[in-house]
């Protein structure tokens, strides 16, 4: 059952320098227990996209196509529908824990309020259930923690709050922005095994950087590029037999491959290069990669690749 | 080049009951100059605060650090704020080490403009030159830090802090929000520089795989306390202390090691176990472990060890 | 919904112009000099479009100097407090023992009820413009003091001080060049608060009979109005007092529009992802 599906989505951010398209054009779907991981280079849109879903982004935004989530489409609700949706249906759990904290309200307060909002529950069972969310998260002495405000939270212990916090009203998929960052291994297990018990009953989507992380959680992978995808696949595949040069280059850089980057820089996604978005720094690109613009071609059962050599 | 010496750090909360939460606990190391520390530890264990109390952003509860034979906790206002351009931050989270409202070429010019080392027509060349080391695009220069990805705001911190040309750079887990292949960028840009310009660094991160190919040393912490310090070699191949060994069994992928498995809660730095700060998850706890507190001992060339059993 | 604001926001600003153009070139604007004296408690006419008064004078005139007046006296005194209060509210949020001192007495300040003080204070001092300014800037300060500390102290703890500190920049640099532009949207929230609370206050105490008899601020020419037994037997009123009144009812209107679309503005880019509210 697919549970969201996103079709022909673009997002773009006019700014004086010319317009940014950051989501150009993805064709998604997360199936109701699924989870998907969305991996890329920094910039790529990764980040833009999960809001978009969110529809958080500010009012100059332009965004066109159509994210169906169980049968209707987000970007014709009204504002106080997706209100509800938010939260309750969808949960995001932001990237930057410190900007998305707010600094002069209780820790404990925050997670609370989340769950108040949507489940109706008195202020103490709230409080309970944070400080239930916060043990789960692995906070030590979480009943003293409670009551203590962002500031003096340690970073990994910020972000493991962003995670209490898109938990902890049930939703039926969380859009997950780099959920382990600055996480220490020991605690990074515990918290993918959290979220690996939180997965089996619901969707997610996963953005992360950090492919062990992608490698171990996710049923399948779409690696993103300068706001489109070019590779889809199961985890397996995506590891095992990567096919889009960037794709190999991005597995290439891990620091246990040798830390080679990827030669060159991200392109600017106010110019776009012609053709494929990848050529200036593809060591395969031929003329026609110049020239013209790959399409995502199935060419393994469920295997989708973007490029013309593959 | 930087000597801590029994650093420590209480933080208090409570007014009536005083609570004491003893985030970093009588640490000692030195870093040579042009040399790499890499810490690491848990997360909430104090990293962080260590990287604060050389600065002097927080308040030290008590020891010394003495920054090139300077004793930092002794000088006054104006001292300080000489010195501190040598020394110098990158933050853990990115999106809130830049001011909102300035626009990220102005964050950029803003430690040249302070410092005018640089005259006013050579600024903007200056600008150019160091977005571009750390890949970013011109077009980036207008925008605001809502504007940009979270890698890429982490990568203006460090255009900042590269137009300072510090003698020792703290490193809060510089590219924890980049991908692996800018993070190898990065990375391999920090060691550059380093052999280029004698930078000294304190290292933080998670990602063991990158602390070992930048660190000279590693230094382990758990719950404010160092329990290691050693050649980064020594540390890898043969780690003494149980904490370090199951931290580096959690980081092997390849199951080359048998995997460690902590089991227990990690206690809280607010009420302390007695005794050995490890002991509630040990695996090879003994009865002496929850009565005495162990001591660093030597136990190679240059090799530290706090624990009952080396 | 941020439409209908920015449409309120326009009008507000519109009326807003309106009033300030008036005062500004009261003198080009103004038929009549407002201090001659016509015949007494004539009805509007073609030369005096709001008739006269019992001495004579040109009400229209009057009202167009009287906006002067008023607008002088909310100006002057919302700038002043704002910058005190501001500079105050910066530095008590900033440096910790300064800012308990300030914090103190602003909470005396505070607890003293302002408009009945002014009123009794007003009553033994001579009336004039500048004790009437004086007097509202006793008050005035607090508020933005307070709330501006407050803010401070949530923005001091953000980093991108600590990452200026640590290029080097001092801790007026600090204040002055990232703190002041991220509280400036409250400064203008709380000019505008103050502005109406002072033509409101101000033309009570006039109307009291607490107000400057040289100056002829709006509050002065209802005041007037009001003590003319004539006032209550005729339609004198119509022309006399209304006018004076609808332009304070408009001008705190004209604020009030203003700041509410500001406040949409001064909002921050994204909404909260968990629940309703924005943050
Ligand atoms: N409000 C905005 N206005 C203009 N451009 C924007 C805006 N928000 C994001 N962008 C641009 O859109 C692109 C995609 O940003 P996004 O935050 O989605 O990246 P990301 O893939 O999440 O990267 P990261 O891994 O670094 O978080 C970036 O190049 C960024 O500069
Ligand atoms: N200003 C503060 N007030 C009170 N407690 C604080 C403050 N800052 C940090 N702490 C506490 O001190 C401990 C150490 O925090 P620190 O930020 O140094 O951890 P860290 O090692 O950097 O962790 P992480 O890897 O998660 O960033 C934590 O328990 C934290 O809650
Ligand atoms: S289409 Fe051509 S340029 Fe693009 S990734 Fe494939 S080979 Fe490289
Ligand atoms: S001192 Fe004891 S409890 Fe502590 S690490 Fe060593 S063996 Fe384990
Ligand atoms: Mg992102
Ligand atoms: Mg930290």
């Amino acid at each position: 059952m697919t549970l969201l599906r996103i079709s022909d989505l673009k997002t773009q951010f006019p700014t004086p320098d010319g317009i940014v398209r950051a989501v150009d054009t993805i064709d998604l779907s997360i199936g109701e227990r699924e989870t998907l991981g969305l991996i890329g280079e920094t910039g790529c849109g990764k980040t833009v996209l999960g809001l978009t879903l969110m529809r958080l982004l500010q009012s100059s935004t332009k965004t066109e196509g159509t994210i169906i989530y169980k049968g209707t489409n987000l970007l014709k609700i009204s504002e106080a529908e997706m209100r509800r949706i938010r939260g309750e249906e969808i949960a995001m759990i932001l990237q930057n824990p410190t900007t998305s904290l707010n600094p002069v309200m209780r820790v404990g307060g925050q997670i609370a309020e989340a769950i108040r909002l949507h489940q109706g529950l008195s202020k103490r069972d709230a409080k309970e259930k944070a400080i239930e969310m916060l043990d789960a998260v692995r906070i030590p002495s979480p009943s003293i923690r409670v009551n203590e405000y962002p500031h003096e939270f340690s970073g990994g212990m910020k972000q493991r709050v962003m995670i209490a916090m898109g938990l902890a009203c049930n939703p039926s998929l969380i859009i997950a922005d780099e959920p382990t960052k600055g996480l220490d291994v020991t605690i990074k297990s515990q918290i993918m095994k959290l979220l690996k018990e939180v997965t089996e009953e619901r969707a997610m989507l996963i953005i992360t950087h950090d492919l062990g992380v992608a490698r171990e959680l996710c049923d399948r992978i779409a690696l993103m590029y300068a706001g489109e995808l070019v590779e889809y696949a199961t985890t397996g595949e995506i590891f095992e037999d990567p096919l889009h040069p960037y794709t190999r280059g991005f597995l290439g850089s891990l620091p246990s491959n040798g830390l080679v980057p990827i030669p060159g820089m991200s392109p600017s996604l106010i110019n776009l290069p012609d053709g494929c978005r990848f050529h200036p720094r593809c060591g395969h690109a031929t003329e026609l990669c110049r020239r013209k613009h790959p399409d995502m071609i199935e060419i393994e059962d469920g295997h989708f690749v973007r490029c013309f050599h593959a | 080049m930087l000597e801590v010496l029994g650093l420590t750090k209480y933080f208090s909360s409570g007014l009536i009951r005083k609570r004491y939460l003893r985030a970093v606990d009588d640490v000692s190391f030195k870093i040579e100059k042009g040399k790499t520390l890499g810490l690491v530890g848990e997360s909430g264990c104090g990293k962080t605060t260590i990287g604060r109390l050389i600065l002097r952003l927080t308040k030290p509860t008590g020891g010394k650090v003495l920054f090139d034979g300077i004793d930092l906790f002794a000088l006054n206002r104006r001292e300080l704020l000489a010195i501190r351009p040598r020394i110098q931050m990158i933050f853990q989270d990115p999106d809130s080490s830049l001011n909102p409202r300035m626009k990220i070429g102005t964050s950029i010019a803003e430690p040249l403009k302070l410092h005018g080392t640089i005259p006013k027509a050579k600024r903007g060349q200056r600008i150019r030159e160091l977005i571009e080391t750390v890949g970013l695009n011109p077009e980036h220069v207008n925008r605001y830090p809502y504007q940009l990805s979270g890698g890429q705001n982490q990568r203006v911190v460090l255009a900042r802090i590269l137009a300072m040309n510090p003698d020792l750079i703290i490193a809060d887990e510089p590219t924890s929000s980049l991908d692996v292949s800018v993070q190898a960028q990065i990375l391999n840009l920090m060691k550059d520089l380093q052999k280029k310009f004698d930078h000294t660094y304190l290292f933080v991160s998670h990602d063991l795989d990158v602390v070992r190919i930048m660190a000279d040393r590693i230094a382990v912490m758990y719950l404010g306390r160092l329990v290691e310090i050693g050649e980064t070699g020594d540390i890898y191949d043969c780690a003494k202390h149980p904490y370090t060994q199951a931290l580096l069994s959690a980081a092997t992928v390849d199951g080359g090691k048998e995997r460690i498995v902590l089991k227990g809660e990690t206690s809280s730095p607010i009420d302390m176990p007695a005794g050995c700060r490890f002991h509630t998850r040990c695996p090879r706890k003994r009865e002496r472990c929850t009565i005495e507190e162990p001591e660093l001992v030597e136990v190679g060339r240059d090799h530290y060890v706090a624990c009952h059993l080396v | 919904m941020i439409e209908g604001r920015k449409i309120l926001g326009s009008i507000g600003l519109g009326i807003l112009t309106i009033f300030v153009i008036v005062a500004v070139f009261a003198p080009y604007i103004a038929p009549h000099d407002p201090h001659q004296m016509y015949r007494p408690m004539e009805h509007p006419s073609s030369s005096h479009l709001l008739g006269t008064n019992d001495i004579g004078n040109d009400i229209l005139s009057e009202i167009v100097y009287g906006t002067r007046v008023s607008l002088f006296i909310a100006f002057v005194v919302s700038v002043i407090s704002m910058l005190v209060g501001t500079s105050l509210g910066l530095v008590a949020g900033y440096f910790d023992k300064v800012g308990f001192l300030i914090m103190r007495v602003v909470d005396v300040v505070l607890t003293i009820p302002r408009l009945p003080l002014i009123i009794v204070i007003a009553s033994f001092i001579r009336p004039s413009i500048w004790n009437l300014i004086a007097l509202f800037l006793i008050f005035g300060w607090t508020m933005p003091a307070r709330i501006i500390r407050s803010e401070v102290l949530t923005l001091r703890r953000r980093y991108y001080i600590d990452a200026t500190k640590m290029i080097g920049g001092s801790d007026f640099y600090i204040l002055w060049r990232h703190i002041l532009p991220n509280v400036i949207p409250l400064v203008v929230v709380q000019f505008i608060m103050e502005a109406i609370h002072v033509i409101l206050a101000e033309s009570g105490l006039c109307f009291l009979g607490l107000g400057d008899p040289v100056a002829m601020s709006w509050g002065m020419v209802f005041h007037y109005a009001f003590e003319c037994p004539i006032i209550y037997v005729s339609d004198v009123w119509m022309w006399w007092m209304l006018p004076p009144g609808l332009c304070i009812v408009f001008t705190v209107l004209g604020l009030t529009f203003v700041g509410y679309a500001l406040e949409e503005t001064f909002n921050p880019k994204l909404k909260n992802p968990f629940g309703g509210m924005e943050r």
